[in-house]
Parts: structure tokens; C-alpha cells; sequence
């Protein structure tokens, strides 16, 4: 009897287990094994510990099993609420510290700019103009972004060059921003941007998502 | 003919069949032949090269552990590769051991123990019934005390994470207002700066204060800065941070109150 309880409770979790179970996602596989598993064992006690088994035994095995069980539940629910809100914190310190490097690479050529332009004595060049000697070789829709290694995140693109008007789009190509709909400037959706926009009358930034 | 000294000596023939019952024999050898199995074809369902993991006494804290693993993917920009069947199969095999093999060895041990026939020390039930304990009692346990321990610990992460964040906050608007106070300092009297200096400068009313931080420029110079931003959120809580005569920061930040 015992051998064919051990077979059946291993065959039935596992086939629950697999069957239920997703690539990504560890925790419907669990939940579904962790409920067949959690009758089985309710079944199997019941089963076990009928008479001559002493009753008050049984009801402390009972209980047991029954505190067993709501330990389990309660543990794995709370924990799978910690780690996904591990996963959001991990996602939202990567937003943060993009928002962060971009906030501190983006002004640096615009601010170089705005200096150079009110240092004129007669305002002969133009702000775009002088933003072109600050950031050669510029054209919209580069990337003006100085990366430190291949893998980095994060880019600066010139989305306006005028001669009154510069402005330039940081953007992060991985981790998501507030909006998971936002259209970002290089056709992704939902990452982190910034906008920055240079007039005569100095910098106003905008931080997009 | 058989010996004499084979019927006397430790015990009887009929004690020494009860010590090794058939039930008993039939466990040993089934044991040894899934041990065998594993050792001579163990490479061929895990590689080499991953880590063995036999079982997870609490299969929840693997679950977790893989979404923060996820997390960190997604952290580093790389693809969500998918949950190992090793890694499966070690939280199916925590589960079994504590709900199904486990207590299927102790509870019907012990009701053989209690209704069977006496036996001597060395038999199946009393094997059946240890070996059950310490199955089950791997993922009770453990179980039992993570339910017990695990609020505590989560909350105390939450509020270390809520006060990082605020703080970050703080910075963030602290390098908003160094950079705004830099522009003041470029900017021709005429355009209502500083002509190269920051003297006159004060954080305007949009900066000044946010959800939960505000910003005062508390000690201003021709060539320097000195920007305080303190938390709402967390009275006494704050940072300060001194700006030099190119908008950048002179050292590192003064963390204040619970900040530090």
C-alpha cells in the first residue's frame, strides 16, 4: 500500500509540476505542484493515521500538518511578493541611475555652448553654429553620447540643431522608464528619455519618461 | 551437513531473517540501483559544467532566487534565458521530499510500528520512520522558520530601499539645481545671471521643492556653491553638496541624519 501512495504522489506532482510549468515564470509550476502536493499529503495523513491510530494523535498530526501547509502558503506568497518587488527596485535603481548619467552628459555641450555664445563680444555666431565647434562633425540624429564600453545603455542624439535652437534627446536603450508606452526617440518604447533644449536664454530640461 | 556454529553464536536463524526482511532487501537494492544509475548516467541528464544542485529543501526560496536573477538580466541588458531543467528539477525534488516522499515514509512507518508485529531494532519501519523524519523535516523546517522570519525581513528591506531611493531623490534634485545655478553663473547680468559669478543666486521656486525634498543654496560665493537638499519624508535627513566654479561637485556629498 505504501509503495503505491509513494508512486502515485510522486507520479501526479510531477506531471502537475511540468505540465503547469512556463519557461520564464517559476512560480505556476510550484503553485500548481504545491496544491496537488499539499492534498496529498491532507489525504495521506488522514489515510495513515485512521484507528487504531490514538485520536488525539491524530489530531495533533492533523494540526501539524494543517500549520505545515499554512506555513507554505503564507511563505510562498510573501516571498514571490518580495522577489518581484526585488526585480521592480533592481528596474527602478537601473532608471534611476540612467536618468542619473544622463543628467550629468547631457549639459555638458550645451552649457560648454551657452558659455561660448554669451562670452562673444558681439554675438556674431550663432548658438548652432558655435554648437558645431563644441561637438564636431554633428549632424541631427547622431549620437553625440562618448561611450566607455560597447555594452553601454545609454545614448545622446541632436533631434533640433537650428541657429537659435539645440536640442538633444538622451535616451537608455535597455530598462524601462515610467511609461511603458512612450515612444522613444531611436522607435524603441517605454525606456528612460531625457530632453534638453538650448536657447540664448539658457537650458530648460524635460524629463520625458 | 551443516555446521554446528552456524544455529548458535548472536542470534537465531528466525531473528536474523527479520533483520533482513524482504521489504527491507527490497529497499536496499532499489537504493543502490538508483545510486548506480546516477553515478554511471548522472552526466548525461546534468552536464559536467553546471552546478549540481540535488534539492532544495524550501523550493520558493529557488523560485525567488530566479526572478532576482531574472531582474539582474534585465539589470544588465542581457536576454531572460529560460528556468534550467536542473533547476526544476531541484525544486520538484524539495517538494517531493517534504509533502510526498518524506511523509509517506514516516506516517505509514509509523503506523506499521504501532499495529505490525514486534520487531528487533534493525527493521524497515524504524529505517522507514527515521528516514521520513529527516525527509519532511528538511522542508518543514525550514519552511516553519522562513513564514516566521521572512515579514521581518522584508519589511525591513522595504524601508532601507524607501530611504536609499529618497535619498537618491535628494541628489538627483541637487544635481538639477548645481546645473541650473551654473547656468545663472554663465549668464550675462543682461539675461538675468551671475555675469561669472554665483553671488545673487537662489534656487528658483520650481526646483525648490519637490514631492518630498526641498533645496536651498545655503552658502554662495563668486566661485563656489553650497546646495542643501533635506527630506521631507524623513525629518533631519539630508545632503549637502559644494559646487565649484565649473558646476562641478568639490569632493563627495555630506550625508546627514538618517542619510548617512
Amino acid at each position: 500500500m505504501a509503495f503505491i501512495w509513494f508512486v502515485a504522489g510522486v507520479v501526479v506532482v510531477t506531471a502537475v509540476f511540468f505540465l503547469a510549468g512556463e519557461s520564464l515564470d517559476p512560480w505556476p509550476a510550484l503553485d500548481a505542484a504545491g496544491v496537488v502536493a499539499a492534498v496529498y499529503l491532507l489525504a495521506l495523513v488522514i489515510f495513515t493515521t485512521r484507528k487504531p491510530f490514538p485520536v488525539k494523535s491524530r489530531i495533533i498530526i492533523l494540526l501539524f500538518c494543517v500549520g505545515f501547509l499554512f506555513a507554505a502558503g503564507s511563505f510562498s506568497t510573501t516571498f514571490r511578493e518580495t522577489t518581484a518587488w526585488q526585480k521592480n527596485q533592481l528596474l527602478k535603481i537601473l532608471g534611476v541611475i540612467q536618468h542619473g548619467i544622463i543628467d550629468s552628459q547631457m549639459p555638458d555641450p550645451l552649457l560648454a555652448t551657452l558659455e561660448k555664445y554669451h562670452r562673444q563680444p558681439s554675438k556674431k555666431k550663432t548658438i548652432g553654429q558655435i554648437f558645431k565647434e563644441v561637438v564636431p562633425d554633428v549632424t541631427i540624429g547622431k549620437d553625440i553620447y562618448k561611450r566607455d564600453a560597447e555594452s553601454d545603455s545609454l545614448r545622446i542624439f541632436v533631434a533640433g540643431l537650428t541657429d537659435d535652437e539645440v536640442v538633444l534627446i538622451g535616451q537608455a536603450t535597455w530598462g524601462k522608464g515610467r511609461s511603458p508606452e512612450f515612444k522613444n526617440y531611436d522607435g524603441k518604447s517605454g525606456m528612460v528619455q531625457e530632453r534638453a533644449v538650448l536657447t540664448a536664454k539658457g537650458v530648460t530640461y524635460d524629463s520625458q519618461n | 551437513m551443516i555446521p554446528k556454529t552456524e544455529t548458535t553464536g548472536a542470534g537465531t536463524n528466525e531473528e536474523k531473517k527479520s533483520e533482513f526482511s524482504p521489504m527491507f532487501l527490497r529497499w536496499l537494492v532499489s537504493l543502490t540501483i538508483v545510486t548506480l544509475l546516477f553515478l554511471f548516467f548522472g552526466d548525461y541528464v546534468f552536464p559536467r559544467n553546471a552546478v549540481r544542485l540535488a534539492f532544495i529543501p524550501v523550493p520558493w526560496t529557488m523560485a525567488g532566487g530566479f526572478v532576482i536573477e531574472q531582474a539582474l538580466d534585465l539589470f544588465s541588458g542581457r536576454e531572460l534565458p529560460p528556468i534550467s531543467m536542473e533547476k526544476n528539477i531541484a525544486m520538484l525534488t524539495g517538494l517531493l521530499m517534504a509533502f510526498v516522499i518524506g511523509p509517506t515514509l514516516l506516517f505509514f512507518s509509523w503506523r506499521r510500528l504501532l499495529t505490525g508485529p514486534k520487531q528487533s531494532k534493525l527493521n524497515p519501519s524504524i529505517i522507514g520512520f527515521v528516514f521520513g523524519v529527516i525527509f519532511m523535516s528538511s522542508g518543514v523546517l525550514g519552511t516553519i522558520a522562513s513564514a516566521i522570519i521572512h515579514p521581518q525581513v522584508a519589511a525591513s528591506m522595504r524601508e532601507a530601499q524607501a530611504l536609499g531611493e529618497n535619498r537618491d531623490e535628494v541628489i538627483s534634485g541637487m544635481r538639477r539645481v548645481s546645473l541650473d545655478a551654473y547656468q545663472y553663473k554663465i549668464m550675462p547680468k543682461s539675461y538675468a545671471g551671475g555675469g561669472g559669478s554665483y553671488m545673487g543666486y537662489e534656487v528658483p521656486s520650481v526646483l525648490r521643492k519637490l514631492e518630498t525634498n526641498e533645496f536651498i543654496a545655503t552658502s554662495v560665493t563668486d566661485t563656489s556653491l553650497t546646495i542643501t537638499g533635506s527630506s521631507t519624508k524623513y525629518p533631519g535627513a539630508g545632503v549637502q553638496g559644494v559646487y565649484d566654479r565649473q558646476g562641478r561637485l568639490f569632493r563627495t556629498f555630506s550625508f546627514m541624519g538618517s542619510f548617512r
